[in-house]
């Protein structure tokens, strides 16, 4: 989710990046999630306490009041498509 | 085999009654979504996995998700325990409380019964694992329907826990699948080679 | 450590167990990962022996018992009694 640096890493070399960044030789009609790479982990409280033991796979969630996740547009505006110019 | 250790995986200890809230949060119970569900589909599905890392992805996620069914019927048995007749007819639970008392009974939100016809296991690993991921990506959805419906701490702590491990899952089953994907592709049988970048 | 103090430790390093294990299942060659499930398991296997001196069996065909059976005792865990509430330094 984000690249972090958890306390038990040392990071006077270069920073641990926790996944796969880029996909080579991929094909079509398949589906790729990037591999997580191994980077240390939290103490076994926060662990418990966040739902993963691994910081970069740590999603919070703020409760919502309502679930609107669409973008609203008004009939018959813009021009048709989602390109930039 | 299965072990069960005397402990829940996250702690639940609620201390007011809601029934109303309990009406819906059964739904992870028996739901489509739910947890009994997962633990079915992964449980049936591993029988038909091609490498041994999708094997174990499969049996060891399906046996967490037996321990997530647990949390879940602590939930709803505690939000229900203690309330009155009065409690559950305001909160619209008097069909279920004729039918089940304050038994857990494995029922969506809307009240329809635990069905297989919410999971498939066909067999086909490419298949299979993508409904899993969709599976993983449905229940985290609920649950944040279900934690946008909760003002309890004492519910909303354990849920969010549900819904990291939604999270985690997801990302565990996608490798599985690019684990697959490649063994297919690569027709080797063992060792299965990982992807470039790999360290 | 109290029982409360204990179970929150042990359910916390049990936990990292899991979700270390889960990742070992798809990253079978990563030996520093290996090596800290290994750790963590280590030191939940004290505490395990600890909290079942006190408390008694986790399991009903792997832990001893003293007499009369202790397996069936309550409170069970989905019982709010037996739980504990999860704080930033452990179980209250």
């Amino acid at each position: 989710m984000y690249i972090n640096n958890p306390e038990n890493i040392d990071t006077s070399a270069s920073p641990c990046i926790p996944q796969e960044t880029v996909l080579r030789d991929v094909q079509l009609a398949a589906s790729y999630v990037p591999f997580q790479f191994f980077c240390g982990v939290m103490p076994p409280l926060e662990s418990l306490s966040k739902g993963t033991a691994f910081y970069e796979l740590y999603s919070p969630y703020q409760k919502r009041e309502f679930s609107n996740l669409e973008s609203e547009k008004e009939p018959c505006q813009g021009r048709g498509n989602q390109c930039d110019e | 085999m299965w072990v069960y250790e005397k402990k829940l995986e996250y702690p639940i200890k609620i201390k007011n009654s809601n029934p109303k809230l309990a009406k819906v949060i059964i739904t992870q119970y028996g739901g489509p979504d739910g947890e009994l569900a997962a633990s079915i589909r992964y449980l049936s599905q591993r029988f038909s996995m091609v490498t041994p890392q999708a094997r174990a992805i499969l049996n060891d996620i399906g046996t967490e998700e037996l321990a997530h069914l647990e949390m879940i019927g602590s939930i709803v048995k505690q939000l229900i325990q203690n309330a009155t007749i009065d409690e559950i007819k305001a909160a619209g639970m008097e069909a279920f409380y004729a039918d089940h008392d304050k038994a857990i009974y494995p029922q969506s939100a809307s009240g329809v019964p635990f069905s297989a016809a919410a999971l498939q296991s066909k067999g086909d690993p490419i298949a299979d694992l993508t409904e899993d991921m969709a599976a993983e990506q449905k229940a985290r959805a609920t649950y944040e329907w279900l934690i946008n419906l909760s003002d309890d701490p004492d519910v909303i702590d354990p849920l969010k826990f549900l819904r990291e491990r939604e999270v985690v899952h997801f990302q565990r089953f996608g490798e599985g699948m690019r684990i697959v994907q490649d063994f297919l592709e690569s027709k080797k049988m063992y060792p299965v080679q990982l992807p470039d970048q790999y360290r | 450590m109290n029982r409360n103090q204990l179970l929150a430790q042990l359910t916390a390093l049990d936990f990292m167990a899991v979700d270390l294990q889960l990742f070992l299942d798809s990253h079978p060659c990563d030996s520093e990962a290996i090596s800290r499930y290994n750790d963590i398991v280590s030191k939940a296997n004290i505490l395990r022996s600890e909290y079942e001196n006190i408390c008694g069996p986790l399991t009903s065909y792997r832990s001893t018992s003293n007499c009369p059976w202790q397996w069936i005792d309550d409170p069970w865990p989905w019982q709010g009694s037996f739980n504990f509430k999860l704080t930033r330094d452990g179980g209250v």
